[in-house]
């Protein structure tokens, strides 16, 4: 026996080469002899690319003794040009959070929801792999691929195993974030666009643009520029922001009834003849629809828009002909402004904007809108060629996005309609669920998507965070920090010329955790290996997936892009460029969105109120903001960020504070016809009388979540979940989620 | 009067099993402690060296119910809900934020390159894990019972002045505030007694150490 258990022991411990006194060893288990001596340590300097936010911005991090010392923007990168935000810099923490995820882990109670302790235990990756496939495998055997769903950010990897499995569902987040841009965008103008040449600007006009209170860097580094040169900015918000302390004028308006205002733009400017006529006649199909334009415009008066919006119809009017004949002007969109997925009528806002940039000629031109300019870059099934793909024996998706054509053509979304789809089980059951890269609390109405998960035999969630995602799994994968992966980012966020930036590991993986790549390729190779093969019959690695790429893609090796950072291929701004290029090949700007028309959906972006209006039982409206140190709910958890801004709070008008016996600071309820949140109450001028705010990215309930759990509140729990005949009914083709369409009363508590 | 060869020795073994009982449990835990429950009833020797038979029951529970620590090794050091963890690195309990990877860290790790030391490759922690420093203390008394055998008294002076310097810096100064963290989230009693032990052990063992420094020089 003793020599039995002295063999198990000498197993455990690593002997090599120390002589040592219990009968010849030392028991090493985290400690081995040194092989070499260590280098002297110096500061390395790696370059990266920052991975907090979509913009990737180019970062050299300083690396001393394996550990992360600081780190700061690469000058040579056409998004930071050298600069970072505070969350990329606090970026750095991630990797020595101690609460992220280390190993991977087995739930071991059956139970789950809020508050609920999933029992969780550490779990070779053999395992969890083998687990994970064989559940799926099963549930895919038992009731077909469509009953597993993906609410995965879509990556080559992930959709291969989505493809190869033969599910139908790609939920993503775009309907919450972007999709009224990336649609109508791209059915009016062809693509989405992602950047300006503030620079060159002379006057910017913002419906609730307020990227610089975001520290959205490739664009607030630019904005500062054309700030410091003179252009005039006008705003155009509820709220008053660190955009409105830079503008030359601040215009508050009715949340969700820009639209009207931009309407009554676009009237002043046709009829009184201001817009750029050659532009519009070579650029635009204006010339083809002109009469129709003119009477659908004709009764959009600054005096209508201003019943609507409360702006005085001279303010308009004055707006209208400063933005046409100072040039070059430009409206800039991004994400959740107005434009974006917030109101019922968001969709036409970003169609009535991209009409009045291209009215004043602003689009592919200098000071204006700028078409990316990007570099293909071999995708994966470019590089490793699938086999044909199994056809889904039910094509439709548990979204519902097949129900809306336009949509479905870009596919992107849902999450509004998940929750009850998966409750009603319509159009089908969904048994499983792969979850990467997202939070619950990014949804509308989370609580209820808990209660359709909880519904689901089998969840796996590969993260870096014990986020609300990871409570809820049957199986955790530890995925590994951007810092500590390789890839690279073709730069979206430029209009200039063509760059590449590397992603790297800067230091060795931390605990046990692996890239999510890898993870996909595992399962796959476990769930349907011969589509994770490459020609010769291996099994492909990601790692060689990013090489093969580069090398096909822009001619460079990983090692050499890795040395330098930044791959650029610089040419100088040719405006009207892509136009032309459209032109040539039979394409114009929509102003009349024919397209729209061929599919049933207004061409012409016509009024249409916001869905939820005041009534007496919820008389004020919410908006939503987010802070400029946090990056949603990703970095509430963040101490260094969390320090400078430790919570949210519901931001009210002191007048209609004391009207509701409110003081500041004051616990108080805000509740919606959704659900209710209890924050303190903030008393802030800048904000309307009819108004409450609450900043996006808290209230986290994963107590796993060391610092950031118990901060603050979701605004999630106020907006309301849809069904799919909701958005049909609403006639919006881009499936937007109506993220701010609520309204709300507030309450001491 | 006990040997300081054998002194060392046990002490080098009270560590080991300490390093043991502290790391994240494995398949082969049952193996190791079944080897190191031989070696209990020599421990009493040590004059600063009580708890033999609480050691010899973990041990037995190691043996026993290898899965049940396991949850609680998970939910109280790795990831745990609903409480609170206790992540058993030095620098998350010596740094004002919190976090692992910090100064101290760093100086754990090149107090073990300096005794030719390095983490391995299957331990995937931070340096200054609660279980590395005491492997390390481990290695550095074992590092003395070698020299108190060859009769190397310049070498014993210097593994001494290390013990008494890594214990004094690192491992002593935060196993008070791991213990209270464990005695308050613990929700079985295996880790409260194992921290409660390895705190009173390393304590102890820092004034043996000193005292036998003062009187070697």
């Amino acid at each position: 026996m003793a020599g039995e258990s002295r063999r198990d022991f000498l197993k455990t411990a690593a002997t090599a080469g120390v002589v040592g006194f219990l009968g010849g060893e030392f028991f090493l288990n985290a400690l081995k002899p040194l092989e070499a001596r260590p280098p002297t340590p110096a500061l390395e300097k790696y370059y990266t690319s920052c991975g907090v936010c979509h913009s990737n911005c180019g970062i050299r991090v300083y690396v001393k003794d394996g550990v992360i010392r600081f780190l700061d923007g690469n000058p040579e990168d056409l998004h930071s040009g050298g600069k970072v935000c505070a969350k990329g810099v606090a970026g750095s923490y991630l990797p020595y959070a101690p609460d992220r995820l280390k190993y991977p882990l087995k739930r071991t109670n059956p139970e789950k929801g809020i508050e609920v302790d999933p029992g969780w235990v550490t779990i070779s990756w053999e395992e969890a792999l083998d687990t994970t496939a064989k559940r799926l495998g099963e549930i895919k055997e038992k009731y077909g691929p469509q009953s597993i769903i993906f609410i995965a950010h879509p990556t080559g990897f992930s959709e291969r195993l989505r493809k190869a499995l033969g599910s139908p569902n790609r939920i993503t987040h775009h309907d919450t974030c972007i999709i009224t841009h990336v649609v109508v965008e791209k059915f009016t103008i062809g693509t989405k666009l992602w950047m300006y040449d503030f620079p060159n600007s002379k006057y910017i006009l913002c419906f609730g643009w307020d990227q610089p209170s975001k520290g959205k860097v490739p664009l607030t580094r630019r904005f500062s520029e054309a700030k410091r040169r003179g252009a005039k900015i006008v705003v155009v918000n509820p709220l008053v922001t660190l955009m409105s302390s830079q503008a030359d004028e601040w215009i508050s308006i009715i949340p969700g009834t820009d639209l009207a205002f931009a309407l009554a733009m676009i009237n002043v400017i046709i009829s009184e003849d201001l817009y750029d006529k050659e532009y519009v006649r070579k650029y635009t199909n204006f010339e083809e629809h002109e009469e129709e334009i003119r009477n659908w415009v004709k009764d959009y008066t600054p005096e209508w828009a201003s019943t609507i919006t409360g702006v005085p119809a001279e303010t308009i009017r004055r707006i209208a002909k400063e933005f046409a004949t100072t040039k070059p002007s430009v409206i800039p969109m991004h994400k959740r402004d107005p434009p974006g997925p917030n109101y019922a009528n968001s969709w036409k806002l970003c169609h009535a904007i991209i009409i009045l940039n291209a009215l004043v000629g602003s689009i592919d031109n200098v000071g204006g809108w700028l078409f990316t300019k990007g570099v293909s870059i071999p995708s994966l099934d470019k590089v490793y060629p699938p086999p044909p793909y199994p056809k889904p024996p039910v094509s439709e998706d548990i979204c519902g996005r097949s129900r809306l054509p336009l949509l479905d053509k870009v596919k992107l979304g849902i999450f509004s309609t998940l929750a009850n789809n998966i409750l009603a089980k319509k159009p089908y059951e969904v048994k499983a669920a792969i979850i990467y890269k997202y939070n619950l609390l990014a949804f509308p109405n989370p609580k209820r998507l808990v209660e359709a998960l909880k519904q689901l035999e089998f969840i796996v969630t590969i993260d870096v965070l014990p986020s609300e995602s990871v409570q809820l799994a049957d199986i955790v994968l530890p995925d590994c920090t951007y810092l500590e992966r390789e890839g690279f980012s073709v730069r979206i966020y430029n209009g200039w010329y063509p760059q590449v930036s590397v992603f790297q590991p800067v230091i060795k993986t931390m605990y046990d955790c692996r890239s999510a790549d890898w993870i996909f390729c595992e399962l796959g190779k476990r769930l349907a290996p011969d589509y994770f093969k490459k020609p010769d019959g291996a099994f492909f690695t990601p790692s060689e997936y990013v090489r093969e790429a580069l090398v096909k893609g822009i001619g460079i090796t990983f090692e050499e892009l890795a040395q330098r950072g930044i791959w650029s291929k610089p040419e100088r701004f040719k405006p009207f460029a892509k136009l032309e290029s459209m032109v040539k090949a039979g394409k114009k700007i929509q102003i009349y969105g024919e397209t729209f028309k061929k599919y049933g959906y207004d061409p012409l972006p016509s009024w249409q109120p916001r869905r939820d209006n005041p009534s007496p039982e919820y008389p004020l409206y919410l908006l939503i903001t987010r802070p400029p140190v946090h990056r949603h709910g990703k970095t509430t958890d963040n101490p260094y960020l969390l320090e400078l801004y430790p919570e949210n709070v519901a931001v009210i008008h002191p007048e209609t504070a004391e009207k509701l016996g409110i003081k500041d600071l004051d616990l108080v309820w805000v509740e919606s016809r959704t659900g209710r949140v209890r924050v303190k109450a903030k008393l802030f001028e800048g904000i309307r009388k009819d108004c409450v705010c609450i900043p996006h990215g808290f209230g986290h309930w994963s107590r796993g979540l060391i610092y950031g759990y118990g901060r603050g509140v979701n605004d999630g729990d106020l907006i309301p979940d849809q069904t799919i005949e909701e958005i049909i009914d609403r006639g919006d083709p881009t499936g937007g989620a109506c993220m701010c369409d609520v309204c709300v009363k507030v309450y001491k508590g | 009067m006990l040997e300081a060869f054998e002194a060392a020795r046990l002490r080098s073994l009270v560590y080991a099993i300490l390093a043991l009982l502290t790391s994240n449990p494995k398949e082969n835990l049952a193996g190791s402690a079944k080897y190191f429950q031989g070696f209990i009833g020599e421990l009493s020797k040590l004059p600063h060296f009580s708890f033999g038979e609480e050691l010899k029951e973990l041990l037995r529970e190691a043996c026993e119910n290898p899965l049940r620590l396991k949850v609680e090794y998970t939910r109280l050091f790795v990831t745990a809900y609903p409480t609170v963890p206790c992540p058993p690195y030095e620098s998350v309990y010596r740094s004002r934020e919190r976090l692992t990877m910090r100064e101290s860290t760093l100086q754990v790790l090149s107090f073990y390159r300096r005794f030719g030391l390095s983490l391995s490759e299957g331990f995937k922690e931070p340096p200054d894990h609660l279980a590395a420093e005491l492997e390390f203390m481990h290695f550095l008394t074992g590092k003395e019972a070698e020299a108190w055998k060859r009769r190397q008294n310049r070498e014993v002076v210097e593994v001494l002045r290390a013990e008494v310097e890594f214990a004094s810096k690192h491992l002593a100064p935060w196993l008070p505030a791991l213990q209270a963290c464990v005695e308050e989230k613990g929700e079985i009693d295996f880790y409260k007694i194992v921290i409660r032990l390895s705190r009173g052990f390393v304590e102890a063992d820092l004034d043996f150490a000193s005292t036998l420094l003062k009187n070697s020089l």
